[in-house]
């Protein structure tokens, strides 16, 4: 019984470390790589723990193995945006301009139920106040409500902007996005004189946003970076 | 960075872990094969057999379990004890296969390190 008990604070104190070492987006929304992860974890200490003719070793090991591994996959993921798609999968945008993007919710299999559902949670129950709506890679639904639904602030109280959807990322870190151009209707090479214009290189680009008129916002890399 | 190194490291010492536990495995595997060997010769030579299963027995409960119990199932090694069990009684009533359950011995012990080795058939 002694030693069920010690491996216990054993694994216990090893499960602390790993989600520790895993980081502070472990705690919070969970994308799928860091879920399986977790469930990997769980499962494998609930053994370790419960039979003891199996050493100790045996269910540490794989803890371990998967959590550096996670740790390792989110570094080369930092590094390469085709890996963190292919692990993460990519944020999906299924309401633009106030339209459902009735398609893009089918290949995600949301319901109409499941959207609501969502946005009920943060607050709006009527899904003709909502602008411009993303699900993220960990599947929870961003909403922006239109312009004449949003809180008065000091800024929209002196110039009430028309309805328009959030800028889009079109450069980052050092690498053209695809996706952003097209929202943001800029081509490549209109971006590129803008750079030029600001003598930075695509390279030295940390964020590039665009907002839907094609007004850039550039934020360049920190030097040392 | 200081996550990326950690987990480098550990993953270093898990890979130094492995090698260490194949290099203790084969290394207590020699060992109890020297005192099977020993044993074999004591009882083909008529010798005094039962100081040599005791000095068996005292290795393998002092030195191979508590070297290996750290890598090796629980199981494998009950198996080894009880066959090494076995072996006293079997030469008080001269049992004829006396030689055969030290070679059974033998090949467990032979097994546990085969299943130490990364070997693809055996990772599949």
């Amino acid at each position: 019984m002694l030693i069920v008990f010690i491996r216990g604070i054993i694994l216990y104190v090893l499960v602390i470390f790993s989600v520790r070492l895993m980081g502070k987006r472990q705690i919070g929304e969970l994308s799928p790589s860091e879920l399986v992860i977790t469930i990997l974890v769980s499962n494998i200490a609930t053994l370790a723990m419960e039979d003891v003719s199996v050493p100790l070793f045996t269910g540490i090991i794989p803890i371990l193995t998967l959590v550096c591994l996670d740790v390792l996959a989110s570094f080369i993921c930092l590094k390469s945006r085709r890996l963190r798609h292919a692990i993460s999968g990519k944020p999906k945008v299924i309401i633009s301009n106030g339209v459902i993007d009735q398609k893009q919710l089918k290949t995600l299999r949301y319901s109409v139920d499941d959207l609501m559902s969502s946005l009920r949670t943060q607050g709006i129950f009527d899904i003709n106040q909502v602008q411009y709506a993303v699900v993220e890679t960990t599947g929870a639904i961003s909403a922006l409500l239109k312009a004449d639904q949003l809180p008065l602030t000091p800024k929209t109280l002196s110039s009430p902007e028309a309805p328009a959807d959030p800028p889009q990322a079109v450069i980052s870190d050092g690498d053209f996005i695809k996706q952003g151009e097209k929202a943001a209707k800029l081509s490549e090479k209109e971006i590129l004189l803008e750079l030029k214009r600001k003598h930075l290189e695509v390279g030295d680009v940390f964020l590039c946003t665009a907002d839907p008129d094609g007004t850039l916002h550039i934020i360049p890399k920190e030097k040392g970076d | 960075m200081k996550r990326l190194i950690i987990s480098l490291s550990i993953i270093a010492v898990i890979v130094m872990v492995g090698i260490i536990a194949i290099y203790s495995v084969g290394e207590k595997n020699e060992r109890l094969y020297g005192h099977i060997e020993s044993v074999l010769a004591a009882y083909d030579s008529g010798e005094d057999v039962g100081a040599e299963l005791s000095g068996l027995r005292a290795f393998f409960e002092n030195e191979y379990v508590r070297a290996l119990g750290a890598f090796v199932d629980d199981d494998r090694l009950a198996e080894i004890s009880v066959s090494i069990d076995r072996l006293e009684p079997m030469y008080l009533s001269d049992c004829d296969e006396f030689s055969a359950e030290c070679f059974a011995i033998r090949s467990l012990a032979e097994n546990i390190y085969l299943n130490e080795l990364p070997v693809l058939f055996r990772i599949l």
